[in-house]
Order: structure tokens, then C-alpha cells, then sequence
């Protein structure tokens, strides 16, 4: 009797470790699912409040008045898609083509990718839950597949979305928490990573609101998690 | 012509036989067999870390958002269970010599487990359909003597183990029966 009730208790005590092996595991994976396809701001929430004590939002609020790149290709979700466009190259809202001259268009919950310059949509390819071109809605029961191809544009705004990284050499001028630090970049390296915001392309200038997690403009690095402002010529640290 | 062709095709063959038989005499005569656990036991852990990595690797190529405290997390935990299996893996070893099997158990403060080839009576290999499918299993040890067995767990290609125990047996003039 005794044997066996040790033989059941170790098979108890391994089934326990299984259990608890494979809980951490799921937890894992679903935070891991959760935090990258459904709701990246619970996890950057969750980990600035880990790491950040001033930072209201997570990261470093960045604000930029910059020339933008020469091109730029983005392949992500975009809660609000705004453009005007000047002169139509093809459009394609679901299976009807369209050939508008001026038009401005909305897209709710965009999917898919965007590759444009200054001055042109050289590729938007995605689905969106709704459309609006000039105001009127295009609905569907199903996500509206939509392309764009080689389209002049006067406006382009991406409203709520998420960007891995972004650098080129440019010049303008960026604010780092709501002014407390402005600095003027000319022909120097911007780049940024984790960038949480909205991007707005309008006369010729890329303005970009939101939260990062790195920065580096010029010569200063700048990095949430540390909360400090590093000056890679005169080494000076001031803290932002 | 046929008769080169088949003899040049005969000549590998051999060459693979007389290599296999080769090894399997180099196997039986040692001296010492030292076997611990078979790392195919932890192939559900080493399963679990290739899910967490490859579901790390498409949000990367998918450029969505990777959490930092997701990815520590995963990382921390891969770590983790590979030191675990290895140190569950340190716990148990077997060891076949010419006079004994030795099943020795503990990390800082072992138990060791001698059985006299004398008090053998015969051993019997087990496997379930997952141990099948990777080629390992236990192995039971029965004795004369006492109404006991010696369970040898989760040890890679048992039937060999099994093989060498018999030739040991044999050698030493022991007892067996099957």
C-alpha cells in the first residue's frame, strides 16, 4: 500500500510540473501573440511601467518637423489612412477601378503596405474595413482590398500606427517631450525605432507625432529606458 | 560485364556491413558502459523553445511590434529549461561493467545501486508509441533473489543497452535466461 501511494504521489507531483510548464508556456506565447498582433500597447504599457516613472505615455514623446525620405516603404496596421489625392495613376477599391483626377480618400483599419515619396503613392496595397472616397462610404461585408499605384498626392496622414524603425540623413527640426528639448538636425542622421504615432506628410515636410523608444538626431542618442540625453561629441549627460 | 558491374555494386555494401560490424564488436567490447538519460525524453521542452522562437522570428519578418518583456520573457524561460533538463538529465546514471549493473541517483549526495550479474535473472525492454517513434525506452531488470526489479528509465536504444548486458553476462559466465 505504501508503495503504491508514493508511486501515485510522484505521478501527481510530475503531472503538477507538466501543468505548470505548460501554463508558463501558454502565458508566454500569448503575451507574446497578444502584445505584437492584437494590442501592442499593453505591452509597451506593461514595460514603461517597469521601467519609466515620468514618462505619462511610454517612451520618448517625439515631435518632428523634418524633410522626408527620398522613399519609404511601411508594412503594417493603420488604424486611419488619410490622403488627398492630386492626380489618380490606377485605383482599385475592391474589383471596381476608378479614375478620379482630385479625390480624397479615408481608409478605416488599413492592412497591408505603403511605399511612397514626396510626392507620390508608389504602392498602397491592402484591405481596410472602410472606405471613403470624397466623403461617400464604400462598405462590404467582408475588408475592402484596395490599390493604389503611382498616384500624385498633396496630403498623406497615417493615423495610430506602428513603425520598427525608421533613419535616412535629413534636416529639420525635432521636439523631445512636449519642448522640453529642441534640437535642429541638418544633413544629419534621424532615426528612430519603435515609433508609436502618427506620421503626416504635407508640403513637402514628414511630421511625426507620437512615442519612440531610441532616437538618435545627429549626434545625440536618446533612449527611454534611461531617460538621459547623451551628446556623443562633448560627452556631457544631462538628464531630460 | 554484368558480373564488374554487380561486383563493384557488392564491394560498398560490404564495405558498409564489415563497417557496422566493426563498430558493433567495438561496442560489446568495452570495458565500461556509461549511459545517463536520453535527451529524446525532453524533445516536448526542446518543442515548446522552437515554438517560442519561431513565433519571435515571423513577428520579426512580419515587422509587427516584439514586446521587450515578451521576448526577455521567452528567452529567460528557453534558458531555464534547458539548464533543467540538463540537470534532471545529471540525476540518473547506468553503468554496465564486467561484474555489475550500477544505477547511480542524486545531484550532490548520490544513492548508488549495484546488482551482481549473479542475481540477474532477466530483462525486459519497454517502450510506448512516442519512445518507439525516437528509438529509446526502459529497461527492466529482473532478479533471482529478491522479488524485485531494476527499472533503467528513458535511456537512448535500449535494445543495445539490453545486448551489451547479455554479452557482459555471457563473459562473466552469470545466470540468464532470456
Amino acid at each position: 500500500m505504501e508503495s503504491t501511494q508514493l508511486i501515485h504521489r510522484q505521478k501527481k507531483s510530475k503531472h503538477h510540473i507538466w501543468m505548470t510548464l505548460i501554463l508558463i508556456f501558454a502565458g508566454i506565447l500569448g503575451f507574446l501573440v497578444y502584445t505584437s498582433f492584437y494590442n501592442p500597447d499593453l505591452g509597451f504599457s506593461l514595460t514603461g511601467n517597469v521601467i519609466q516613472e515620468n514618462f505619462d505615455e511610454t517612451g520618448i514623446k517625439i515631435s518632428t518637423h523634418v524633410e522626408p525620405p527620398e522613399e519609404m516603404t511601411i508594412k503594417t496596421e493603420i488604424e486611419k489612412l488619410e490622403i488627398k489625392i492630386q492626380e489618380t495613376g490606377s485605383l482599385t477599391i475592391g474589383k471596381e477601378n476608378f479614375e478620379l483626377k482630385k479625390a480624397s480618400l479615408i481608409l478605416d483599419n488599413f492592412n497591408g503596405k505603403i511605399s511612397f515619396n514626396k510626392d507620390e503613392i508608389i504602392e498602397l496595397d491592402g484591405k481596410a474595413s472602410k472606405v471613403f472616397v470624397d466623403g461617400i462610404p464604400i462598405s462590404n461585408k467582408d475588408k475592402l482590398e484596395i490599390n493604389i499605384q503611382n498616384s500624385k498626392y498633396s496630403f498623406l496622414k497615417l493615423n495610430n500606427f506602428y513603425l520598427d524603425s525608421l533613419s535616412y540623413i535629413t534636416s529639420g527640426r525635432i521636439k523631445l517631450n512636449n519642448e522640453k528639448a529642441i534640437i535642429n538636425i541638418d544633413n544629419e542622421e534621424f532615426k528612430i525605432k519603435k515609433f508609436r504615432g502618427t506620421l503626416e506628410i504635407n508640403s513637402q515636410e514628414l511630421r511625426l507625432n507620437g512615442y519612440a523608444d531610441e532616437s538618435n538626431l545627429g549626434t545625440i542618442d536618446v533612449r527611454s529606458n534611461q531617460k538621459t540625453v547623451v551628446n556623443k561629441n562633448s560627452e556631457e549627460t544631462k538628464t531630460s | 560485364m554484368k558480373n564488374k558491374k554487380e561486383e563493384e555494386e557488392k564491394e560498398p555494401k560490404d564495405e558498409i556491413l564489415s563497417r557496422k560490424e566493426e563498430e558493433l564488436s567495438k561496442f560489446f567490447n568495452q570495458e565500461k558502459l556509461k549511459i545517463s538519460n536520453t535527451r529524446k525524453l525532453y524533445i516536448p521542452f526542446y518543442f515548446m523553445i522552437l515554438i517560442l522562437f519561431g513565433t519571435i522570428a515571423y513577428i520579426k519578418i512580419s515587422e509587427k511590434p516584439l514586446n521587450d518583456l515578451a521576448l526577455q520573457l521567452a528567452v529567460i524561460f528557453s534558458i531555464l529549461l534547458i539548464i533543467a533538463t540538463e540537470i534532471h538529465r545529471i540525476g540518473n546514471s547506468y553503468e554496465i561493467n564486467n561484474r555489475s549493473v550500477v544505477h547511480k541517483k542524486g545531484y550532490f549526495s548520490t544513492i548508488s545501486k549495484t546488482i551482481q550479474f549473479g542475481a540477474i535473472s532477466d530483462s525486459d525492454v519497454s517502450q510506448n508509441l512516442w519512445q518507439r517513434i525516437f528509438r529509446y525506452g526502459n529497461v527492466e531488470i529482473h532478479m533471482y533473489s529478491r522479488e524485485s526489479k531494476s527499472l533503467i528509465k528513458d535511456i537512448d536504444k535500449p535494445f543495445k543497452f539490453v545486448g551489451f548486458l547479455q554479452n557482459k553476462l555471457k563473459a562473466s559466465g552469470g545466470r540468464k535466461r532470456g
